[in-house]
């Protein structure tokens, strides 16, 4: 290229190669700066943990900290400020090595249901899923779940791990009556939208194949077909079939979401944000109300306006007995939603009313004889 | 004479002979009829005591009695599943035990029961 013609384009490159610099550092800035409602404090939690030297549990403290920007997980005793245990190499999908940061708080879990935590379920900022033995003695064996690597998404919390037992009428051919569902929160890296991920993890975890975010069924957008008929039980039997299920919310959340029933709510401000800006209580914000398992349809609509964006959603018990959601703070109460439905095991589309004033709710497991001095 | 005298040892020594027979039939049969009876009377006891039991439990859930013996970490698998946060799950077992009159019989029966309650705080009541 002649001097004269590169001395003409000279500046027209300098801009593209200027503006391509300056958006690679804005997005790894985005990423190593993230705004302060990406992530929530570390706080260490109290588990109760199985001890092999003694009768009884023992109690540990688990924290999740990130050192020179790797995840690692650490246990503590109630008396120690210096970690006796600590998790640092996780195995990956090609050999072993270190966890992205650990946005969301690990999720301890009774898998035998004898009151001791005897597993953890760890995700990273990239979306690998971990799970891994723990003992009061420390960490055992870790088992890489799920790789949810994906171009725009980053895992930023979890809502939890429920065990499912599914009816009979509701069972897909073949499978088996319980699984685990592991709900993730993940954020869009370039608009600061939220999604939630739900995984189905079987029973037997150990015999799992690796889940990745491909495999997972995108329900953001729900056909008209089922807007107006509700979720076919083809599509039913493939969904649970399936490896589980991601939707956008067409927001930022501003609060954990809450299972209550079988139905996700989740409060989200849907203007004034961005993947550098947290939502403030004064953009538009909305109530989004979605199938535990299926991210359909459970009122006639998923998404409901909410008059404020201020205070926590909680359950409020009517004086009919049923129940409402309300922003609750100090200064005032908005009703979200009211007449609370619970999901019905009799059919796909079931539903029956919410009833709080049935609580305590009792539930008989098993009546036996006790035999004693028998001859 | 003597033939008549062996005669009526005969007929004695056979009627000796039926009345052994008739009064050891007379003896069992009045002792299948007592092991019938037993077992007719423990199986109305246990059902006695097993109806005992159900009304204790049903008295102890209709009520807020505390029977508490254990505590699970986290409630069963369910269909329409409730966040950790919310609901809280107990298992308790109650046991009620029943002695006969006369304490020839005696049965117990516990039961395992599942009481889900909303965390304190967690539900507001409209004001």
């Amino acid at each position: 290229m002649p001097a004269s013609q590169l001395a003409k384009f000279g500046p027209l490159l300098a801009i593209i190669v200027l503006t391509l610099l300056a958006a690679v550092v804005l997005s790894f800035s985005a990423l190593a700066t993230v705004a302060a409602c990406w992530r929530q404090a570390a706080v260490p939690q109290l588990l109760e943990l199985e001890d092999s030297s003694s009768a009884g549990p023992r109690q540990r403290f688990l924290q999740h900290n990130d050192t020179a920007e790797s995840g690692q997980l650490a246990l503590y005793a109630l008396d120690s400020t210096l970690p006796f245990s600590s998790l640092t190499a996780w195995p990956l999908s090609e050999g072993v090595g270190p966890a992205a940061p650990f946005y969301a708080s690990p999720q301890p879990f009774d898998s035998n249901y004898d009151g001791v935590v005897d597993h953890l379920f760890s995700i990273d900022f990239t979306g690998r899923v971990w799970l891994t033995g723990i003992t009061a003695a420390g960490f055992g064996s870790t088992l890489l779940l799920a790789d949810l690597a994906s171009r725009e998404w980053r895992f930023i919390g979890s809502l939890g791990v429920f065990e499912v037992s599914l009816p009979l009428l509701l069972r897909p051919s073949g499978l088996q009556g319980r699984h685990k569902l592991l709900l993730l929160i993940a954020r869009n890296i370039s608009n600061g939208e939220d999604a939630i991920v739900s995984l189905r993890l079987p029973a037997d975890i150990t015999a799992a194949s690796l889940l990745r975010f491909d495999t997972l069924v995108d329900r953001s957008v729900l056909s008209a077909t089922e807007r107006e008929y509700g979720l076919s039980n083809e599509q039913w039997f493939s969904l649970l079939n399936g490896a589980g299920w991601w939707a956008r919310l067409s927001g930022q959340l501003t609060q954990p979401p809450q299972v209550v029933a079988g139905v996700i709510y989740s409060a989200v401000a849907t203007s004034d944000f961005s993947a550098l800006e947290c939502a403030t209580e004064h953009a538009e914000h909305s109530l989004v109300a979605m199938h535990l398992h299926s991210a359909g349809l459970v009122y006639n609509q998923r998404r409901f306006l909410l008059a404020s964006g201020v205070g926590k959603l909680t359950l409020q018990l009517q004086p009919d007995g049923t129940a409402a959601l309300i922003l609750n703070s100090v200064t005032e109460q908005h009703t979200a939603l009211t007449e609370l439905v619970s999901l019905s095991p009799d059919c796909l589309e079931c539903t029956a009313p919410l009833r709080l004033d049935q609580f305590p709710r009792w539930l008989k497991l098993a009546t036996y004889r006790q035999e004693t001095g028998a001859h | 004479m003597r033939q008549s005298g062996m005669a009526l040892i005969s007929a004695l020594i056979f009627l000796l002979v039926m009345l052994l027979i008739v009064s050891a039939n007379l003896f069992i049969s009045q002792m299948s009829i007592k092991s019938a009876q037993a077992a007719q009377q423990q199986l109305l006891f246990e059902q006695q005591a097993l109806a005992a039991h159900l009304s204790s439990v049903s008295a102890a859930t209709s009520d807020s009695s505390e029977v508490e013996l254990a505590e699970v970490s986290r409630c069963p698998a369910s269909y329409a599943i409730w966040s950790d946060s919310i609901i809280q799950c107990d298992v308790l077992t109650l046991a009620t035990r029943l002695l006969s009159d006369d304490s020839r019989f005696a049965t117990s029966y516990s039961s395992m029961l599942l009481r889900q309650r909303l965390v304190p705080g967690e539900v507001l009541d409209v004001e």
